[in-house]
This record gives structure tokens, C-alpha cells and sequence, in this order.
């Protein structure tokens, strides 16, 4: 009974493996999607084992490399966050990966893009079960090698090699934190998990600032978060996963699995709250001011990773381990949806273009209603259930109100932004040409069950975890904050969508700018290497180049020695000399020897 | 390595403008334009040819009429961006025309240049932040997505003879394009010749075939031309 | 030369040097090394020509000067000790005197002045001969004498010998001199650990006749006389100039090659007997010599010289004969790194 949890995980593992293994011999792209369904199916065991018995494994293998200090060895953590996850990133995929083989039909490298894909999600189920340190960072690594290539699959267009590369730069900056909060680890405790959490005493700010900035960098908290939307740059099937179940999550994750030695560290705990809050208020109104419809999503993305950071930093682990899951149902759905219309549309991406979807596209336009609706946390949908709670433990909390504020703006836009998206691209007539196709089985399968999955996951969730909880009692305000913050959003969005088509247009107001341009961040892109690169250019050329090189390098070298060798070389032939210096040499020699 | 035939001359690109074509005219006056090479006759010298680059100078200054005609098609495009809906568009769209045809007979240059100045501006400061662009525009989400997969033309001469043999239709009618073009080149180079008026050419379009029997000029650009999107 | 006589002089200089190593009365020694000198100079002016007989000069007084000095010292020992025993030499003048006339001998810096000349001026094969052989009666000696030696003499002798080897070496372009500053240079390393280890000088003379004789076999084979030379040895045996370089490279001491064990060996009894500021100025001083080997692998084998088309290309059928022994040695002189903790 046992052995049936690691062996299952394990085996989901080999057969991924072996998928792409097989993919190297064989074309034929159907058994992808089968074999990640059998994948989900048998990683659903391990699951409802753990629901049964709550239980949680460890599983390590004998040492690999032993060191006189520590021993480093391939060790496998399968608590409940690891082993609720893993279905979920497996479902997710399995659809995604459905979707893209119709998506990408064109596409001549299909076979090494669902590769990618493949690798890009053992990469993720390595760090969700990671239970050191190093195992962690070889999946946080693979997760961010992979995305490099995916967000690049374009590579003819300069616009997708740039946002590959920024991407890629973020997370590095990202990287330095998590390298370093191991490097501490490894000197002042322990790489292991398990022996990590034992510690007694608490941790220092250091390692665990270095947690937050890995985090920020890899889940696109405000101040690293310019990647993210650039990132919409991949095409759709790369930035379904990379936003729902795989890359960005991995940093909520990291400090989710880390939590218990941040929990007694106000300070951390403040800066994750106060970070959480203006990452979600920030996305939300810049996703208000976006035409792309991808990068709206994006955006929503990042809001939504937000709120997560912000539940961490209220100490509530479970709650963004929820959110994340539930999220990554609906904001795979929703990217699926929008893979479909941008199909559909000629790769046209901007919503002011779009409109009158609903007519040529019922079933596509409905999900992505539904999947806009869990994202705002409609009632007994899945999103309701955690973003609800959610907004119920802030107003319990005795945080700081300013976060508090923040967080119930950011849903509001929430509801703003995703009702623009409905209103503009499935209402109205339509405002490009439009190239609709049959809504197909290929299509539309893997989008109605993430469909399912948004509306009954929450509901799931409740019925099989949360028996246990007990009740909370709240004034009735309180309880419907989360209701009434939404349909605030939905109310206004829809009065002032109606507002502007009157209106003569304007100047743009310098907040709608800022939103619009991400805080211009590209002011940063540009001058930071601008400077740097000049800098460097300086130092080069003048303390190297005309220096240091002239001076004391190979230049002052030649010149150094050339005099000497001339000096030794001076005498030629004359064995006169050869005689003198030979007795000379004696009598200094015998004359030393006396002294 | 397969070389192709004597071809050098006319091989300079697989998208060749009428201002391309005659600027590499114009460096050979005399030398001799046919795929053939030495077998044509050289066309003496047209007046044509010597002209200074109308086109070139075009680009760096602009009539004042073109200015404004400009700035007017910016505008409207801009509008676009701003007003999604097509009514409030055309409303908005009048009265932009109407604004413009306001000042149509403003005789006195200064005050014209005036009036343009300060529509340039009011352009600059009315900007969208993110005006909209054609996906297959320069910056647009699918500039350029599929440059990866295209090859130029003259790779498939370069395939070996049984890859080539995998498609036999395509290259048996290739074959037969190649002994067109050999034939047509004259005729195409001297009708362009003919209709290339002497202040130099008025339009980057190329001219249709005119006479029975003719095929278009450069048509082989046309047909060889890479496809968009993969297959 | 006349078959005999050939025979008769390379015979004696076989003896000669055989004969001075067994030999443990000074008087022998001394005579043994004179009949090793007069043997040598006919065989260094057989080209019968004026610079060969000029270096036949050079070498003829240089060494006899040597054994000058040399019998000087064995008499005073004599004299003091009323013994000739070699290896019991008490006396500290003689012993100087002695060791610097060996030293003069052996082409130690400050007396190496001969040796470029002399090995310029005669037949490669002869320069392989006095860069090779010709150490080895004196070295044998020195290694009798090493536990009374001066160790001060000797290590500034031997820093002395590798700056000047390697100082001499960068300003030649004929090879068969570059090869004697580089012998040079490696008569310093050899001196270096004489006193405190002379197993490890003697490993590092036979690491370094082992390296040098393919190398001077390869110039022979192909007539080079330059650095220029090298630059077009590829077009007659490709394969050789490959191991050619390689072979340089050992000699230069670089890691994976043989010759880089003797330098290793040496720079770590250094620092084992606390001598560590000679020892790095010896490896620093090395690099000069360095320098010039990476010159010549450059040309051999890492570029094309830009030579115009008035220069001829050499070409040659292929040889009847292979170069056996040549190929041999170079394999172990490259690949013998491995060997070290078995010697």
C-alpha cells in the first residue's frame, strides 16, 4: 500500500519520458495526448490515496555524490501539495498539448514543439516534487531553459527573440536570489527539505529575501513582471501552460513549499504582502488598458499571482496553493479560447478587431465566458471558491488596510477587464474579416473539459478537503465583500464600455499611459544597458585598451624584454670573451666562497 | 555544385521593385541584359536610364501636398484605433475630413505650413498608446512569423536529383519557366524600357503584359515567389 | 669522412663518454673526457667547411679550457686530500673550480656561449650529438661530485641558464641554435635539483634527450635549417609536422605532454625544500622559453605562412624508409605523462 504512491509518481515521470523518447522515432502526434491522459489517470491514484489516508511520503534514493559534509541524492517529496498538483499540471497539459497538435498543424516542427512542451512539464513535476534544494533548481532551471525556447519558437521574428531573451534575463535576475538562498542553505543548514523545516532557530531575512526575489522573478511580481507580457510573443499554446500550470506558478510554488521557515519572519511576510498587493492592482489596471487579447490574459495572470503572493504574505500557504490550482483551469481555458479566435481571425490578436465571435463561434465564446466568469468568482464556480476565501481571510486579517484596498481594486478591475473582453470580441458585429472554421472536435475537446474542470474543481475541492474546516462567522458585508467588489466591476465596465462609444475620443490621461506602457519599463530596458554598455566601452578601451595593455600587457612585455634580449645576444664570436667570462666567473665564484 | 545557367545579371533579388531593376540597369548602360548574356543584342543607351534618381529623391523631400495627404491618411488610420466601433468611426472620420477640407484652399504657404505644423502636433500629442497594427505589419503579432520557413527560390536549383524527383510536376513545370524566361527576357526588359516615362518611373507597379504573345515584366518573381505561411 | 676513421671517432665517443661514467679516479675522467673532445671536433668540421671548422675551434678550446679548469682541481684536491677519488671530493675550491668547469661543459649559462655557435655551425645530426650526448659524461660526473657541490652555485646557475635559454631563444630563426638555447634552458632545469635531488635530474636529461632527438631527426629528415622551414614541412610529411608540434609543446613543458612530468617534478622538491621563490622564478622565467616553442608550433601547424608564389613548394615521394625511430620517440615523448608515478 505503501509503495503504490512513489511508484505511480514515479512511473508518471518514466512514461513522460518515454513519450518523448518515442516521439524521436515516431511522427504520428496522437499517442501524445493519450499517453498524458493515461499519465493523469494514474497520477489521480496517488491522489486519492492521499485524500484517503493524508499521508505524506518521502522518497530518496541512495546517495549519488557523497561529500565528507553532506551527501547529495535524488529525493522526492510527495505531500499534498506535490501530489494534488501533479494531476492538475498533467490535465492541463494533456488538453493543451490536444489543443496545439491542431493549432500548430501548419507549423513544419510540430514534433519538436510538443517536445518542448513535454520537457517544459517534467520540468515543472520536478520542482513540485523536488524535496532538495538542488532538485528544485534543476527543474526551476529546465522550466526556464524550456520557456526560453518556447517563448522564441518564432525565431525569424526579432520581436519573439527579444521577448525570449527578456524573459530568460528576468528570471535570471530571479535566479541570483535562489542561488544564493541555497548557497546559505548548504553552509548554515541543510539542502533537505524535511531536515529544513526541523530547524529550530529561525532563518535570517538573507536566504529568504533571496527566496522573495526568486519568486518575483519567476512569477512576475511588480518589479520584475515587463517578461510576462512579452512573453505573449510564444504562440498560444506555449503561453496556455507557461501561465497556467508550469513556469510562472513554480515561484508561488518555491515559497509555498518553503513557507514554514518564512512563517515567523514578519519582515519577509510584509514585503511578500506589500509586493503581492501592487503586483495585483498594477496587472489588473494595466489589463484594463491593453487591446491584445493575449495580453490582457497575461496580465490577468500576473494580477492573479498577485493575490497569491499576497495570501503567502498573509500566511496563508493553503489558500494561494488553492488559487494556484484553480487558476491554472481557467487561465488555460481562457488562452485556449483566445487560441481559437486568433485561429479563427487570421492571427489578429487585438480586440478592437474582433466582435460578433458568439455568432460564428457559440461553443469557443461560451467556454470563454465561463472561464472569465471563474476568473472574476462567479459563486460555485471553481474560482469562487478560492478567491473568495481568500478576500474573506484579508477582510478577517488584521492586515494592513492599504494591502486590503489594494487587493478589492484589483478584483474590481478583474471584473473590468474580463467583461471588456466579453463585451468586445463576442458582442456587437464584427469588425475584421473573419475566416470561421468548424468548430472541431480537435479544438474544442481539450477546451470543454477545462471547461469542466473550471466549473467543478472548486466545488470538487470543497467536497473532498475542506469537511474538516471549521466554521467561520462574519458580518454579512464582510462575507459578500467578494460579490459585491465584482459586480461593482461588471457594472461599471459595462456602463462605461457603453459611455466611450458615445464619446468623442480624447487625449490619452498620463495614468492610462503608465498602465498602458507597464510603468515604462522600457525607459529601463534602455538605458541600463545604454549605461553599462558605455561604461564597459569606456573601461575597456581606456584602462585596458590604451593602459594597462600598452603599459604593462603584451606591449610592455615586448618592450621589456626586447632590450634584454638584445643585452644577451650582445656578444658574438669572440672566444676571447667566452674565455675571460669563464675564468672571470671562477674567481668571483672562489672569492664569494671566502667572504 | 550546380551552377545555373549564365544568369548572374538579372538575379538580384527575389522581389524586385521597377526602381531596382532599372538602378542595376543604369550601372551596366551598354552591357549586355539577357539571361543569355553575350547571345542578345545590347539596347543602345536610352535617355531613360540617365535620369537622376527621381525616386530616391522623393523619399527625402516631400510636397507640401503630399505632406498633408499624409498626415491626413495617419490621422484617419489613427482614428481607427481610437474610435473601434464603424459608426462613431465614420462620424469622427467626417468631421476629421471636414477639418482638413476647412484650410483645402489656403493659398499663403506660410500659413499652410503653419496650419500643418500644428496638426503634426496635435497628431503627435493625440496618439494612441497603442495604435492599432495589421498583424502582418512591421510590429505586428505575426510579422514575419513564418520568415523561417521560407527559402529563396534558387535553393530548389540546388536540390539533389532525387529530391527533385519527389516532386516531378513542380520541377518538370519549373523547367519550362526556365526556358520562358529565357525566351520573354528581351521582351520584358525592352517593354519596360518602352514604358518607362523620361522623368523616371511615376509608380513602384509593375506594367502588365501589353501584346498578345507577351508575358508580364519580372513576371518570374511572381511565380517563384515564396508562399506566406507554411504548408 | 672515410668509413674507418668515422668509425674509429664515433666509436671513441661512445667509449669516452662510457668510460668517464664508470670511472671513479679524476686522472681517467679527465682523460676520457679529453679523448671525447678530440674525437668530437673532426666530427663537428666533417662539412669541411669554414663555419664548421670555426665551430670545431670554438669547441675545441671551450672544452679544453673546461678540462683545463677540471684537471686544475682534481690536482688541487690531489694535493690536499692525497686521493683522486671522485667521489670524495673534500676540498670546497677545487670543488667549485670543478663544478664550473663542468658546468662549462655541460653549456650552462654564464658559459653557454659556445653552444648556439657551435651546433649553428655544424651538421644536425653532430648538433643533436652535442646537445645530447655530449651531457652526459659531464652530468655524470656532477652527479658524483652532487653532495659536496654548492647548492647556491648551482641554483643561480640553473635560474641564470633558463632566463638566458630563454631570452637567447627569442631572438634566433635558426632552428638548430633555437634548439641549443632551448638546451640551454633545460641544463638549468637539470642543475636545478642536482643537489637536492639527482634522480630527478637525471629523469628530466633523459625526458629532454628523449624529446629532442625525434625533433632534430624530423629538421634532418626535412632539411629545415629555419623557422621558416617549418612553415612549409607539412607539404613533405603532414603527419609528422602534427606530432612535431606536439613534441615542441613537451618540450616547452606544457600539462598533457611528457615534458611537462620533469618540470612538475622539479617545482614540487623545490617547494618541498622551502625553495619557493626560485622555483616560481624559474617556472616564470620558462615562459620566455614557452614563448618561442609556441612560435614555432604556430608556424609548423596553426597557420599557413604567407608566403607568395616565388617561394617554392617543397614536395617529396613518399619515403621508401619510415621513420621508425623518429615516430617512436615522439609518441613517448608526448605520452609518458601517465608513466610518472612508475619512475
Amino acid at each position: 500500500m505503501n509503495t503504490i504512491t512513489p511508484t505511480m509518481t514515479l512511473a508518471v515521470f518514466l512514461s513522460l519520458t518515454l513519450t518523448i523518447s518515442k516521439l524521436f522515432t515516431n511522427p504520428n502526434l496522437n499517442y501524445t495526448k493519450n499517453s498524458l491522459m493515461t499519465t493523469f489517470i494514474m497520477s489521480l491514484v496517488p491522489l486519492t490515496l492521499l485524500l484517503n489516508n493524508e499521508n505524506e511520503t518521502t522518497l530518496s534514493t541512495s546517495p549519488i555524490i557523497n561529500t565528507t559534509t553532506m551527501n547529495i541524492n535524488i529525493s522526492f517529496i510527495l505531500d499534498t501539495p506535490s501530489l494534488t498538483f501533479i494531476p492538475i499540471a498533467l490535465f492541463v497539459t494533456w488538453s493543451i498539448i490536444e489543443f496545439s497538435v491542431w493549432y500548430m498543424s501548419t507549423d513544419p516542427y510540430i514534433n519538436k514543439f510538443i517536445k518542448y512542451l513535454f520537457i517544459f512539464l517534467i520540468a515543472m513535476l520536478t520542482i513540485i516534487t523536488a524535496n532538495n534544494m538542488y532538485q528544485l533548481f534543476i527543474g526551476w532551471e529546465g522550466v526556464g531553459i524550456m520557456s526560453f525556447l518556447l517563448i522564441g519558437w518564432w525565431y525569424a521574428r526579432s520581436d519573439a527573440n527579444t521577448a525570449a531573451l527578456q524573459a530568460i534575463i528576468y528570471n535570471r535576475i530571479g535566479d541570483i536570489g535562489l542561488i544564493m538562498t541555497t548557497a546559505w542553505l548548504l553552509l548554515l543548514s541543510s539542502m533537505n527539505m524535511q531536515e529544513l523545516f526541523t530547524q529550530h532557530e529561525t532563518i535570517s531575512i538573507i536566504p529568504l529575501m533571496g527566496l522573495i526575489a526568486a519568486a518575483t522573478g519567476k512569477s512576475a511580481q511588480f518589479g520584475l513582471h515587463p517578461w510576462l507580457p512579452a512573453a505573449m510573443e510564444g504562440p498560444t499554446p506555449v503561453s496556455a501552460p507557461l501561465h497556467s500550470s508550469t513556469m510562472v506558478v513554480a515561484g508561488i510554488f518555491l515559497l509555498i513549499r518553503l513557507h514554514p521557515i518564512m512563517q515567523n519572519n514578519e519582515l519577509a511576510l510584509t514585503i511578500c504582502l506589500i509586493l503581492g498587493a501592487t503586483t495585483t492592482m498594477f496587472a489588473a489596471a494595466a489589463a484594463t488598458t491593453q487591446h491584445d487579447i493575449k495580453k490582457i490574459i497575461a496580465l490577468s495572470t500576473t494580477s492573479q499571482l498577485g493575490l497569491m503572493m499576497t495570501m503567502i504574505g498573509l500566511n496563508q500557504p493553503t489558500l494561494a496553493f488553492l488559487h494556484m490550482a484553480t487558476h491554472s483551469f481557467f487561465k488555460a481555458l481562457l488562452f485556449l479560447c483566445s487560441g481559437s479566435f486568433i485561429h479563427n481571425l487570421e492571427n489578429e490578436q487585438d480586440i478592437r478587431k474582433m466582435g460578433n465571435l458568439n455568432k460564428t463561434m457559440p461553443m469557443t465564446s461560451s467556454t470563454i465566458t465561463i472561464a472569465s466568469l471563474t476568473l472574476m468568482g462567479m459563486p460555485f464556480l471553481s474560482g469562487f471558491y478560492s478567491k473568495d476565501t481568500i478576500i474573506e481571510t484579508i477582510m478577517n486579517s488584521h492586515t494592513n488596510s492599504w494591502a486590503l484596498i489594494m487587493t478589492l481594486i484589483a478584483t474590481m478591475f478583474s471584473a473590468t477587464y474580463s467583461m471588456r473582453i466579453i463585451h468586445l470580441t463576442l458582442a456587437g458585429y464584427p469588425r475584421t474579416k473573419q475566416n470561421p472554421h468548424q468548430e472541431t472536435k480537435a479544438p474544442t475537446k481539450p477546451i470543454l473539459r477545462l471547461t469542466l474542470g473550471s466549473i467543478f474543481v472548486g466545488t470538487i475541492t470543497k467536497l473532498s478537503t475542506l469537511q474538516t474546516t471549521t466554521m467561520h462567522t462574519m458580518p454579512k458585508t464582510i462575507k459578500l465583500t467578494a460579490l459585491i467588489i465584482t459586480l461593482t466591476g461588471i457594472m461599471l465596465s459595462t456602463d462605461l464600455l457603453f459611455l466611450t462609444t458615445k464619446q468623442p475620443p480624447q487625449k490619452p490621461k498620463t495614468l492610462n499611459l503608465f498602465f498602458n506602457q507597464l510603468a515604462f519599463f522600457n525607459l529601463l530596458h534602455r538605458t541600463i544597458p545604454m549605461k553599462t554598455l558605455k561604461f564597459s566601452q569606456q573601461a575597456s578601451t581606456e584602462l585596458i585598451d590604451l593602459w594597462t595593455l600598452e603599459n604593462y600587457g603584451p606591449k610592455g612585455l615586448s618592450n621589456t624584454s626586447i632590450p634584454l634580449i638584445h643585452m644577451t645576444t650582445q656578444q658574438k664570436n669572440l672566444i676571447k670573451n667566452y674565455m675571460t667570462t669563464f675564468t672571470m666567473t671562477i674567481i668571483i665564484t672562489l672569492m664569494l666562497n671566502y667572504i | 555544385m550546380m551552377r545555373r545557367e549564365k544568369t548572374g545579371d538579372e538575379d538580384f533579388s527575389d522581389r524586385v521593385s521597377l526602381y531596382t531593376f532599372l538602378s542595376l540597369e543604369a550601372e551596366r548602360l551598354g552591357a549586355p541584359i539577357s539571361p543569355c548574356g553575350a547571345a542578345s543584342t545590347a539596347p543602345p543607351p536610352s535617355p531613360v536610364l540617365k535620369v537622376e534618381w527621381g525616386a530616391a529623391k522623393m523619399a527625402t523631400y516631400l510636397t507640401h501636398r503630399q505632406k498633408v495627404l499624409r498626415l491626413y491618411k495617419r490621422a484617419q488610420r489613427h482614428l481607427e484605433s481610437w474610435c473601434i466601433f464603424r459608426d462613431k468611426y465614420r462620424f469622427y472620420a467626417c468631421l476629421l475630413r471636414a477639418r482638413f477640407d476647412e484650410h483645402k484652399d489656403e493659398k499663403d504657404m506660410i500659413k499652410a505650413t503653419k496650419l500643418l505644423m500644428a496638426a503634426e502636433e496635435e497628431f503627435w500629442a493625440s496618439q494612441h498608446p497603442q495604435p492599432y497594427i495589421f498583424p502582418d505589419s512591421p510590429g505586428g503579432t505575426s510579422y514575419e512569423r513564418y520568415e523561417c520557413f521560407k527559402s529563396p527560390e534558387w535553393v530548389l536549383d540546388m536540390w539533389h536529383p532525387s529530391e527533385k524527383a519527389m516532386y516531378p510536376d513542380y520541377f518538370a513545370k519549373r523547367e519550362q519557366w526556365k526556358k520562358l524566361r529565357l525566351e520573354s527576357w528581351d521582351k520584358e526588359v525592352q517593354q519596360l524600357q518602352e514604358e518607362t516615362p523620361a522623368g523616371g518611373p511615376t509608380s513602384e507597379q509593375l506594367p502588365p503584359a501589353r501584346k498578345e504573345g507577351l508575358l508580364p515584366p519580372l513576371w518570374w518573381h511572381y511565380v517563384t515567389k515564396p508562399r506566406n505561411y507554411p504548408l | 669522412m672515410n668509413l674507418m676513421t668515422w668509425l674509429m671517432i664515433s666509436l671513441s665517443i661512445t667509449l669516452s663518454t662510457i668510460l668517464v661514467t664508470t670511472s671513479t679516479h679524476w686522472l681517467m675522467a679527465w682523460a676520457c673526457l679529453e679523448i671525447n673532445t678530440l674525437s668530437m671536433t673532426p666530427m663537428i668540421s666533417k662539412p669541411h667547411h669554414p663555419r664548421a671548422t670555426e665551430a670545431a675551434t670554438k669547441y675545441f678550446l671551450t672544452q679544453t679550457l673546461a678540462s683545463m679548469a677540471m684537471l686544475l682541481a682534481a690536482t688541487m684536491n690531489a694535493l690536499n686530500t692525497s686521493h683522486w677519488e671522485i667521489t670524495l671530493m673534500l676540498d670546497q675550491t677545487s670543488t667549485t673550480i670543478m663544478t664550473l668547469a663542468l658546468m662549462m661543459k655541460m653549456a650552462a649559462a654564464p658559459f653557454h656561449f659556445w653552444l648556439p655557435e657551435v651546433t649553428q655551425g655544424t651538421t644536425t645530426l653532430t648538433g643533436l650529438t652535442i646537445l645530447t650526448w655530449q651531457k652526459l659524461a659531464p652530468m655524470s660526473l656532477l652527479i658524483m661530485i652532487s653532495d659536496k657541490t654548492n647548492q647556491t652555485i648551482l641554483l643561480t646557475t640553473a635560474i641564470l641558464s633558463i632566463t638566458l635559454g630563454g631570452l637567447g631563444g627569442l631572438n634566433q630563426t635558426q632552428l638548430r641554435k633555437l634548439l641549443a638555447f632551448s638546451s640551454i634552458a633545460h641544463t638549468g632545469w637539470v642543475l636545478s635539483t642536482l643537489t637536492i635531488a639527482p634522480n630527478i635530474s637525471t629523469l628530466t636529461l633523459s625526458i629532454y634527450i628523449l624529446t629532442t632527438i625525434p625533433i632534430f631527426i624530423m629538421l634532418h629528415s626535412t632539411s629545415s635549417s629555419t623557422i621558416k622551414d617549418l612553415g612549409t614541412m607539412w607539404t613533405t610529411t603532414p603527419q609528422l609536422t602534427s606530432a612535431l608540434t606536439l613534441s615542441i609543446l613537451s618540450l616547452g613543458g606544457l600539462p598533457p605532454l611528457t615534458g611537462f612530468m620533469p618540470k612538475w617534478l622539479i617545482l614540487n622538491k623545490m617547494m618541498f625544500f622551502n625553495l619557493t621563490m626560485e622555483a616560481t622564478l624559474m617556472a616564470i622565467m620558462s615562459l620566455l622559453s614557452l614563448y618561442f616553442y609556441l612560435r614555432l608550433t604556430y608556424i609548423s601547424s596553426m597557420t599557413l605562412t604567407p608566403h607568395t608564389n616565388t617561394m617554392t613548394m617543397k614536395w617529396r615521394t613518399n619515403p621508401k624508409t619510415k621513420p621508425l625511430m623518429a615516430s617512436t620517440l615522439m609518441i613517448m615523448s608526448m605520452l609518458m605523462l601517465p608513466m610518472t608515478p612508475s619512475l
